[in-house]
């Protein structure tokens, strides 16, 4: 066995500058994630965060996406205040994640994938199966799009009583990603 | 007829103080740090002291380090999204820049501020 040992170790320095090289990864420090209510009253619950980071791992199409919560910023700025404060509660829960997997991706083809993966809000984080999402290959460029549903009551956010009416229950969550080929 | 005008004179008051005070958009104060400052005012495991960093307006001084279309990172560690395009700007300036601080990055380990521009020197 112990002759064994050098030969082993000598595979394995070969293999892992290899593999790290095989792990080619696209991230983006830009990304957009817009969250909407899509409901027609007379303040639309909507914001948008433009400075959304996403790191992509080409070869398994695992993803990470994090956006900062006090990154999400609302038309009116009291309705931003409110999210910080009462719903996001974004001192304490700084930020959302995406992390999972884009199965059946190709470096080589533009096409719908799909995404699941868990996603991380408000301290409490929700599986998500099979989000369409349009990938678009350009000259070392991996543009990502979609859009998900997600339901306010999953994410323990307490909403006093006086403004449920105003507090949409599914809220339509949009991510765009422009990612760039990370230069070794 | 003069306590419909009196009425409407409360109303009137009443309604700009509510507007002055709740919907006008207020200027947050600014406190100037550096990023080595920034970097350890954040590190202080303090929520309040946190808060404080985003309640206000951060003016921040330090050296780019990295140029993108619409974003500098400063002394390698503060990323800072403009508003609008940069110009004029290239690596090694310094720097001082208003920004708002949004937190700190785990994925890229950055901390980063949003809606920033150029102060002059």
């Amino acid at each position: 066995m112990k002759q064994f040992i050098p030969f082993l170790l000598i595979v394995i320095g070969f293999s892992v500058p290899l593999n790290l090289q095989a792990q080619q990864q696209y991230l983006t420090r830009n990304g957009i994630i817009t969250f909407d209510s899509k409901l027609n009253s007379f303040v639309p619950v909507k914001a948008e965060n433009s400075s959304v980071s996403a790191i992509l791992n080409v070869d398994g199409g695992e993803i990470a996406v994090l956006a900062l919560v006090k990154g999400f910023s609302f038309k009116n700025s009291l309705m931003e205040e409110h999210f910080n404060e009462s719903y996001a509660e974004s001192d304490i829960h700084p930020k959302t994640t995406f992390t999972g997997k884009i199965s059946n991706f190709d470096i080589q083809d533009s096409k719908t994938c799909l995404f699941s993966g868990v996603l991380s809000f408000h301290g409490v984080e929700k599986q998500l199966n099979e989000i369409p999402l349009i990938v678009e290959i350009k000259n070392n460029r991996i543009g990502i799009n979609g859009e998900f549903q997600l339901v306010v009551s999953d994410f323990d956010i307490k909403v006093p009583r006086i403004v449920r009416s105003k507090i949409p229950e599914k809220i339509y969550v949009s991510i765009n990603l422009d990612l760039e080929k990370l230069n070794n | 007829m003069r306590k419909v005008v009196a009425l409407i004179i409360a109303f009137a008051v009443v309604s700009t103080t509510v507007y002055v005070c709740f919907f006008l958009d207020r200027v947050a104060p600014s406190i100037e740090l550096s990023s080595a400052e920034l970097i350890y005012k954040f590190s202080m495991d303090n929520t309040s002291n946190k808060s404080n960093l985003s309640e206000n307006n951060i003016l921040l001084s330090g050296a780019v380090t990295t140029v993108k279309k619409s974003a500098l990172i400063v002394d390698k560690k503060i990323f800072c999204k403009f508003k609008n395009g940069i110009s004029d700007v290239k690596v090694g300036d310094t720097i001082r820049l208003l920004g708002k601080f949004i937190g700190y990055d785990e994925l890229f380990q950055e901390y980063k501020l949003n809606d920033c521009s150029i102060v002059n020197q």
